[in-house]
């Protein structure tokens, strides 16, 4: 009997541009294929604004994504002709024509769709068409699908946190849209994801957001993403009196908490440089003079994408803290034991709820405990004071309150680091999601569908 | 001469001067142009060339010279130093032998003498938009504007008469506007001389014309006004003038004392006989001291459009418009116009995407104006729908501009959402209701929805249940379902008239607009004065039969209920259907700037066609007339129950974490009329301890929940705290279709519905219709229902018994044996009895699931017994209504008039034994009723309504207010299936009353017989009611609560009956 073929879908690709989502379907692609459970088919959309490529053939919008595997695939889609509102594509051939195309020849057994930004929901309706039998399954990231808002559920406004979106509510943050087009964003896109048969959620908190928003339970599990294996060594932990090395991986964007974070750092270093932004508030227990010991490294990219105000305001308190602060940049994954093995604790200080950072299990892989918001996805995957510690979210006097302790409470990281259980292994994952599969497959077979 | 000038021209003038000077060779130059049509360049500069024209010239266009016809209208510009007296020019250059195309130009050359080269070397440099080249005109001295408009006129006229370019006009028309309206108030000072000036004149039709101008006597009065056509008719206008203000011209201190004396008028022209030309009409004004002025008018306007929009300006200047300015001007100008612009049309194409379903049921019609997207978001609703499948789909494209796109996106919509339809492509815009027409005259089904494209419905399944409703509803005209907005309020559930502050005028109201979904005065479908064309189902024939939609109207208003008032007059009943829900993004398409010009003309016409009926219509006594019911049809395929649908929905997702229902499960079929329900609750910050079945938001069995033995496992959260129930519910009395909603009781107080289990059922009873039926006159007491049983008694096919003595209640007796016998805790009990009282075989206990070892036992205990039950107890009653049919010779008597009570369960199991029972909800001003309790126990009766039972007189209006709302429940819940009668309509007008009542029972109505009916029942009122009645004079009985309570007891009244009264039409 031939192996079974699941279908990955994803808005993008590694080795194009790094990010949380494309990495874990990567890592996922190749455990399955390790595993021999089902043989797996990757589909990554490509073209601007995230690959510089331009489309350069006729006829077809594919091309292969990667030297040697004849199961990687690129699917190019424009950006031009793409609907940021409802997210779909205006030029509907792409999934009337250019599609079906490949989804006919592929004919897997199962598609399971990681992200659909850039490629439009309306790819799910389509996969439902094509294959009238064939199980869907949908991973969930973020809140693209209930928020406008970049999926990341906080007021343009304000920066407050949301909780929940209503028509009223999306046009208050885009006065420009008016509440029906919203309405019709919320409608649109329920009619396609209804096609799906099983969501997977890696947050509980996430999974309840979407909950409310109208995906019946029974059809919306829990499903951790997997850690892969370490690629070498460990990162080492030196013995050192003080642990005051504190790391940061992740986009530079404002919604990661960046701001927040070099606000800390600055309040803990006052007096050492000329103030920024806005004058320290609240608790303020370093005076100057008493400078704290401790530095700051922060690992990451795509600070171009980012709007001028926070590129802008990000130099400004790079500048004012230039003594604590060293900006790594673009960092290789395969040098994340050395970049780990450098600091002491990993900070998230995200402003947004977050649903299940890579960068947590990174940390935790390695060793490190986690200093992060108490809110959302974050606050769900470290246990505070147990292998990591909360701050408010948000809040720069907090997180430097955290950080003092952290850096001065003798055999707290001691403690916080025996604390660490391993994280969820991507063979542990990959294995929980054949079981799945198999689930579905089993389901559908003994409840054959006629059609749509 | 003139002494200042604009700035900003002068200015730059000044730079083109310079930059004209610094090319030698220029004898001239251009500041700016615009394009009047494909082939008609205006132009603004300075030049020497003669006033008037035309002149010869050319334009360097593409290399080569095109010939030029200039026409020229010149004016002083004191920043050209080295030219003529009046070197400014305004001029207008006609490209001869040009066709279409518009590319880089080269400089102008006049050639009425020697060759001049007129800069910039590149015309194209200074072409600029015809808005901003009017802004620009409208700096120049008021004066100059004047000439330029008169220069505009003229040589539309002369220079332009062959060309018919209706975009030229416009434009031409639309330039002159804009320069008119910039004029300042004239400081044209009082003069001995009379004036006359024609600004417009506007072809309605081929011998219709509107003549807009303004005119002042000299020394004498004007004693006469007269058009004459290019023909020579003459047409005496001065007594059809409509006057108005002109502040441009009459200038403050001539402030008229009447609008009659306003310098401004317009009117109407209508010739004999068809004329096309557009020029060559002139106005003749004589005045008493003999002088005679004649004034040419400019040629006439043609194209529709502008003409509308003319007029439509012209009537947003009046905020009040008279009666009679609406009707003699405004109507036959505007009532012509939309019939040129509405004249039928055939589609230019109609493409059919994927294979059209065969004999479909309904056809949906939707007209797209614009927002062509929206097609994408109906059919990706309308795909979940598999009933789309089998509709006959059409889009009716109204914006021919829009047709590319649509073409280009329909194939790939129809593969992506997979639903049938087809798209009729119109060769131009011919406005809403033509639209709608058009779609539906290509339908292939026997019924119709019209549909807007901003129209989407909640959930699927709803335009099967319209168009049952639809078949169903006898003597039906239009249907329209529930539409809300995007935040789930009432956007439309039927529509009423509401008289506006000015006489005579009527307009549209939503009931219940803006208020939540769920407001309980929305869930009843029911007859309604109108509904409306955003979807709206009709007979597709009745539709044709009528005319469809006319399109009198402008730009979409009143259609709908111009259509439903059609209806109303053909005989046919338009209904609001509450078992549909649609989103309506109304106002999401039609932005116009003159839509309020638009809606006070529809609304005018709108009143003024239907006003007297409306009238009629808003003012009957009893507008929401009842729907007799349809016997519904006796499920033949043997189940007793069927389950449809079991859905877990939490209405309140912070109170219940998870709710769990095993039985009933969805598409089980069962012998029993009962309904196992089994399952578990899980609230999320505390336990549930009961569970209620509700049923038509009525709760019917009520049963506990115990914490489960052993947290089943969870996806790794925490143990789960759960509550576990089960129950059997009995369906007798159930509607046929039924919903029943579960909701639990949580130990904080709150209740929250957690699951719906939609289903259908039969009835129990197997017995043919009955020979007699019941009518029931529910009210709950002093309500005139002794009369009124009095009064049917006398019709020869209606029956009672001794209403005065014992106030039969037969039916209800036995409906009430039925209800309680049927229940399973009762029959149960049989097996094993559970209590040892007296009472135990009632069963008035918790009631298990039906589980029984053997089949055929259990099928006999919960279908048989039951069913042998109903039919048993519908002969009792039958049998007793024989036995006084007989006893009073009439044998062939058709009804049998009893009391009800307004309790819910007892009438549904009367309903149960008699579907086609009738029901007189009687009810009287509660104020009333209280005065009349009182007086009642008064003389003697003490206790008769309870007032012993309760401490005080404001207690007791409180208990009856309970009464009375219990009562509002009742008619509600069979609202439009039962009839409601005021105790006051039956006083004041017996004969009406009587007639609507025998109507509803579908008894013969004539005069004669209710004269009759009501002479013997006025014949010598019998001891016994007199004893009943308490007040001397019937008639002296309504309203008496005002004298008979005083402040104390009316505030009583007014806390216990505020909510109730309204509803039953009182104030």
């Amino acid at each position: 009997m031939p192996k079974r073929k699941v279908l990955y879908v994803v808005h993008n690709h590694p080795s194009v541009r790094p990010g949380g989502a494309e990495t874990c379907t990567l890592d996922l692609y190749r455990a399955m294929q390790q595993s021999g459970a089902f043989e797996p088919i990757l589909l990554a959309r490509t073209g601007p604004p995230l690959s510089r490529g331009k489309r350069s053939r006729e006829g077809t919008l594919l091309s292969m994504a990667e030297d040697g595997d004849p199961n990687q695939y690129f699917f190019h889609t424009e950006i031009a002709e793409y609907d940021w509102l409802f997210s779909t594509s205006r030029n509907k051939k792409v999934y009337t024509k250019f599609y079906p195309e490949f989804l006919k020849t592929v004919q897997p057994d199962l598609v399971h769709f990681q992200h659909t930004l850039f490629l439009g929901y309306d790819i799910v309706t389509q996969t439902r068409n094509l294959l009238p039998s064939t199980p869907i399954v949908y991973t969930l990231h973020e809140f693209l699908p209930i928020c406008h808002h970049n999926g990341q559920m906080v007021r343009t406004f304000s920066l407050e946190l949301c909780t929940h979106a209503t028509p009223r509510r999306c046009h208050e943050c885009f006065p420009d849209i008016s509440p029906q087009q919203f309405f019709l964003r919320r409608r649109f896109i329920q009619a396609h994801l209804a096609h799906v048969d099983l969501f997977l959620s890696p947050s509980r908190f996430l999974l309840e957001r979407y909950v409310d928003w109208g995906i019946p339970r029974e059809k919306i599990r829990f499903q951790e993403h997997g850690q892969p294996p370490l690629v070498s060594r460990s990162a080492a932990s030196r013995d050192r009196a003080v642990r005051n090395r504190i790391g940061f991986f992740g986009q530079f964007s404002e919604f990661k908490g960046l701001g927040v974070l070099l606000e800390a750092v600055h309040r803990l270093a006052a007096g050492s440089s000329p103030q920024v932004s806005e004058p320290p508030q609240g608790v303020m227990d370093v005076t100057p003079g008493q400078l704290l010991d401790l530095h700051v490294w922060l690992h990451g990219a795509n600070l171009e994408f980012q709007p001028e105000t926070f590129r802008n305001a990000f130099s400004r308190l790079l500048d004012a803290t230039r003594d604590h602060v060293t900006v790594v940049g673009e960092y290789d994954r395969r040098r994340l034991p050395a970049l780990m093995e450098n600091v002491d604790w990993v900070v998230v200080p995200s402003i947004w709820w977050e649903n299940s950072p890579v960068v947590i299990q990174e940390a935790f892989l390695h060793g490190r405990p986690v200093i992060c918001g108490d809110i959302g996805g974050m606050a769900e995957k470290v246990a505070d004071g147990v292998n990591g510690l909360h701050f408010r979210a948000g809040s720069a006097s907090s997180l430097a309150d955290t950080l003092r302790y952290a850096v001065t409470t003798p055999g707290l990281w001691e403690r916080l680091r025996a604390g660490i259980s391993p994280p969820y292994g991507m063979d542990e994952a990959a294995s929980a999601l054949a079981g799945i599969y198999g689930g579905l497959l089993a389901a559908r077979a003994a409840k054959p569908r006629g059609s749509g | 001469m003139t002494r200042t000038s604009s700035k900003a021209v002068a200015k730059l003038a000044r730079r083109a001067l310079a930059a004209a000077r610094g090319k030698p060779g220029f004898g001239g130059w251009i500041d700016f142009a615009a394009w009047l049509s494909d082939d008609v360049l205006l132009v603004l500069g300075w030049f020497e060339a003669p006033e008037g024209g035309p002149i010869d010239a050319g334009l360097r266009y593409g290399g080569q010279e095109l010939p030029v016809e200039l026409w020229a209208f010149s004016y002083p510009r004191d920043d050209v130093q080295d030219a003529g007296p009046r070197p400014g020019k305004l001029a207008l250059a006609r490209l001869v032998a040009h066709h279409g195309s518009r590319g880089p130009m080269g400089p102008l050359i006049l050639k009425h003498g020697a060759p001049v080269w007129i800069g910039p070397s590149e015309l194209s440099d200074v072409i600029t938009t015809l808005e901003n080249f009017g802004q620009r005109l409208t700096t120049l001295e008021p004066d100059v504007q004047k000439g330029a408009i008169e220069f505009l006129s003229r040589v539309e006229t002369r220079a332009l008469s062959s060309a018919s370019d209706p975009l030229l006009n416009r434009n031409l028309f639309l330039l002159r506007e804009t320069i008119r309206q910039s004029l300042p108030a004239s400081a044209i000072p009082p003069s001995g001389s009379p004036e006359l000036a024609i600004d417009t004149l506007l072809a309605v039709g081929d011998n219709l014309f509107s003549l807009i101008g303004w005119m002042r006597a000299g020394r004498g009065a004007i004693t006469s006004l007269t058009a004459i056509s290019p023909v020579g008719e003459r047409i005496d206008i001065m007594h059809r003038l409509f006057r108005m203000p002109r502040p441009d011209v009459e200038g403050p201190r001539m402030l008229p004392a009447s609008s009659a004396a306003h310098a401004g008028f317009r009117c109407t022209l209508e010739v004999s006989a068809p004329l096309r030309e557009r020029d060559g009409w002139a106005v003749e004004m004589r005045s008493e001291d003999d002088t005679t002025l004649q004034v040419p008018a400019p040629p006439a306007v043609r194209d529709p459009l502008t003409v509308r929009t003319a007029i439509l300006t012209n009537l947003s200047y009046e905020r009040f418009p008279s009666p009679k300015l609406m009707q003699s001007y405004y109507f036959p100008l505007l009532s012509r116009l939309q019939e040129r612009l509405n004249e039928p049309v055939e589609p230019s194409d109609i493409v059919q995407y994927g294979q059209g379903p065969e004999a479909p049921e309904v056809s949906v019609v939707v007209p797209l104006y614009g927002r062509i997207d929206l097609v994408e978001h109906q059919l990706a609703q309308f795909g979940s729908d598999p009933e789309f499948q089998r509709v006959d789909l059409i889009y009716v494209l109204d914006s021919p501009d829009l047709a590319e796109n649509l073409r280009a996106s329909a194939g790939d919509l129809l593969d992506i959402y997979g639903v049938p339809f087809r798209v009729a492509f119109l060769p131009r815009n011919v406005g809403f209701a033509t639209a709608n027409n058009v779609g539906a005259s290509l339908g292939q089904a026997s019924l119709l929805l019209l549909c807007n494209s901003d129209v989407f419905p909640r959930e699927p399944g709803w335009l099967s249940r319209m168009a049952e409703f639809y078949r169903s509803t006898p003597s039906i005209g239009a249907l329209g379902p529930r539409l809300l907005f995007e935040d789930e309020s009432i956007q439309h559930a039927g529509m009423y008239f509401r008289k506006l502050d000015e006489p005579g005028l009527w307009e549209n109201m939503h009931y219940h607009k803006g208020l939540h979904r769920s407001t309980p005065a929305a869930n009843v479908t029911r007859r309604v004065p109108a509904v409306t064309a955003a979807c709206l189902m009709i007979d597709h024939e009745l539709f044709r039969s009528v005319g469809g939609l006319r399109s009198i109207y402008i730009q979409g208003d009143y259609e709908d209920s111009d259509l439903c008032l059609r209806l109303h007059d053909a005989g046919y009943e338009n209904w609001y259907f509450a078992d549909a829900e649609l989103y309506h993004l109304e106002g999401q398409s039609y932005p116009s700037p003159l839509r309020a010009s638009a809606g006070r003309y529809n609304c005018w016409l709108h009143s003024h066609l239907w006003g007297d009926r409306i009238d009629a219509l808003m003012n009957a006594p009893l507008h929401v007339q009842p729907r007799l019911r349809v016997p519904p049809p006796h499920p033949d395929d043997g189940a007793a129950v069927e389950i449809q649908r079991v859905e877990l929905r939490m209405s309140d997702a912070d109170a219940m974490a998870a709710a769990e229902l095993e039985l009933p499960v969805p598409g089980a079929r069962n012998d029993l009329h009962c309904l196992g329900v089994k399952g578990w609750i899980q609230g999320r910050s505390c336990r549930a301890f009961a569970v209620e079945a509700v049923a038509r938001g009525q709760a019917f069995r009520r049963f506990g929940a115990r914490p489960l033995s052993g947290p089943p496992a969870g996806d790794g959260g925490s143990p789960r705290q759960l509550d576990g129930f089960e129950a059997s519910l009995s369906t007798v009395g159930l509607p046929l279709a039924f919903d029943v909603t579960l909701r639990a009781h949580l130990q904080d107080g709150t209740w929250t519905d957690f699951a719906v289990i939609r289903g259908r059922r039969r009835t129990v009873t197997s017995l043919e219709t009955p020979h007699r039926s019941p009518v029931l006159i529910t009210t709950c007491g002093r309500t005139g229902s002794s009369l009124l049983v009095r009064l049917l008694a006398e019709h020869p096919a209606v029956v009672t018994w001794r209403p005065s003595e014992y106030e039969p209640r037969v039916a209800s007796y036995w409906a009430l044996v039925l209800g309680t016998l049927s229940e399973p805790s009762s029959y149960l009990q049989s097996l094993a009895m559970r209590r040892t009282d007296a009472r135990w075989w009632l069963g008035n206990g918790p009631s298990p699931l039906v589980d029984v070892p053997d089949s055929s036992i259990r099928d006999l205990l919960g279908m048989g017994n039951v069913e042998a039950l109903g039919n048993f107890c519908r002969g009792r009653v039958d049998a007793f209504y024989e036995r006084v049919a007989t006893l009073q010779e009439r044998s062939q008597s058709r009804w049998f008039v009893e009391k009800c009570s307004s309790d819910y369960w007892t009438r549904a199991f009367l309903f149960e034994l008699y579907p086609d029972a009738r029901e007189i909800v009687l009810v009287r001003d509660f104020r009333d009723v209280i005065c009349s309790m009182f007086a009642f126990e008064q003389r003697g009766h003490r206790g008769a309504f309870g007032r012993n039972l309760v401490a005080s007189d404001e207690e007791f209006v409180a208990r009856i207010g309970a009464a009375a709302g219990e009562l509002l429940a009742a008619y509600r819940e069979r609202a439009g299936e039962s009839l409601l009668l005021r105790y006051e309509d039956l006083i004041r007008s017996p004969d009406e009353a009587l007639r609507e009542v025998l109507g509803y029972l579908g008894l013969e109505t004539d005069p004669e017989t209710i004269r009759r009916m009501l002479d013997l029942a006025g014949e010598a009122p019998r001891p016994d009611l007199r004893e009943h009645m308490t007040s001397s004079s019937v008639a002296a009985s309504i309203g008496r609560w005002r004298q008979d309570l005083d402040a104390r007891m009316q505030e009583a009244c007014r806390a216990a009956f505020e909510r109730i009264l309204p509803e039953f039409g009182y104030s």
